[in-house]
């Protein structure tokens, strides 16, 4: 009797179902490109300017965020400023922290180059200030319009 | 595969609100002096906004792109309104007799709403129109 069981016991291990035994395997190939990418966008939403206490620049700030998986860099276009008529000397300026910064009017500015992986949030500064001997800016509504542009290499 | 990749770049850039070009590969061949280029382009705002597309040609700095070139370009579309975090598939095509291998660059352009702020009684201030545009260079060989 107790060989017979021992003979069952056999007989079931070698005849179990194949899959039981058999291992499993599956050949996975996986491959994708990520293309290089940058943007920069004004997160701050519209920027006003209101008038410093010592009377002589109206000033505002706003933030942006750049992002770039790659080599980039941020250029501002010329700056379009805009000033009541007749109104006294002025320069203007705006300032991306620690990406690219303008006073011109009449050309681009390129910012500095950004190796590798960027992840920046930042402030915008916009400035209008005087350059007339008075000191003083004239009264009235100013505007400043840019265009910040990133490129990816 | 390449769908992934473009989703996960989507999903990282959501974290910021700026529109994103994304192009299929880097370098295009002309043929019959054309060179088609495929596109994507996406945005995170919060809302649907319009977004314009161009082309700005070469200098002779290869990292720096020059004017916008309104010639021999077709971008279809090349205006449109998207919603936020969808990719809007795009064709370019750029006629060119280029001898030997020039970078161009494609851009997508976001110019926000205009405020402007009149102060009370002739007071002085100003606002700030700051647009914004994301460009990716590729390169057309002969």
């Amino acid at each position: 009797m107790k060989n017979k069981f021992a003979f069952a016991a056999v007989l079931a291990l070698v005849c179990a179902p194949a899959a039981s035994f058999a291992g499993t395997s599956a050949d996975i190939n996986a491959s994708g490109q990520a293309s290089s990418f940058c943007d920069i966008s004004n997160t701050g939403g519209p920027i006003s300017m209101s008038i410093s206490a010592n009377k002589d620049r109206i000033s505002g700030t706003g933030a942006y965020s750049f992002t770039a998986n790659g080599d980039a860099f941020v250029s501002l276009s010329a700056l379009t400023p805009s000033a009541p008529q007749g109104a006294a000397g002025f320069t203007q300026s705006v300032n991306l922290a620690n990406l690219v910064s303008s006073t011109s009017s009449t050309q681009a500015v390129d910012g500095a180059a950004k190796t590798g992986v960027n992840k920046l949030n930042g402030t915008i500064t916009t400035e209008i200030i005087q350059s007339n001997a008075s000191e003083l800016l004239s009264a009235g509504t100013y505007s400043l319009a840019t265009t910040a542009t990133c490129t990816a290499l | 595969m390449k769908r992934c990749f473009l989703l996960l770049a989507v999903l990282w850039s959501g974290q910021v609100s700026a529109q994103t070009v994304f192009l299929d590969k880097k370098e295009y061949a002309v043929r019959n002096q054309t060179a088609r280029v495929k596109l994507q382009v996406s945005h995170s705002r919060s809302e649907p906004v319009s977004l314009t597309v161009r082309v700005k040609g070469p200098t002779s700095d290869p990292t720096k792109a020059g004017e916008v070139l309104t010639e021999g370009v077709v971008i279809s579309p090349s205006s449109f309104k998207l919603a936020p975090n969808k990719m809007k598939k795009l064709t370019l095509s750029l006629t060119t007799n280029v001898t030997q291998k020039t970078p161009f660059f494609v851009c997508a352009l976001y110019i926000p709403p205009v405020e402007r702020r009149e102060g009370p009684g002739g007071a002085t201030s100003g606002s700030a129109l700051l647009a914004t545009e994301s460009c990716s260079r590729f390169w057309v060989t002969p």
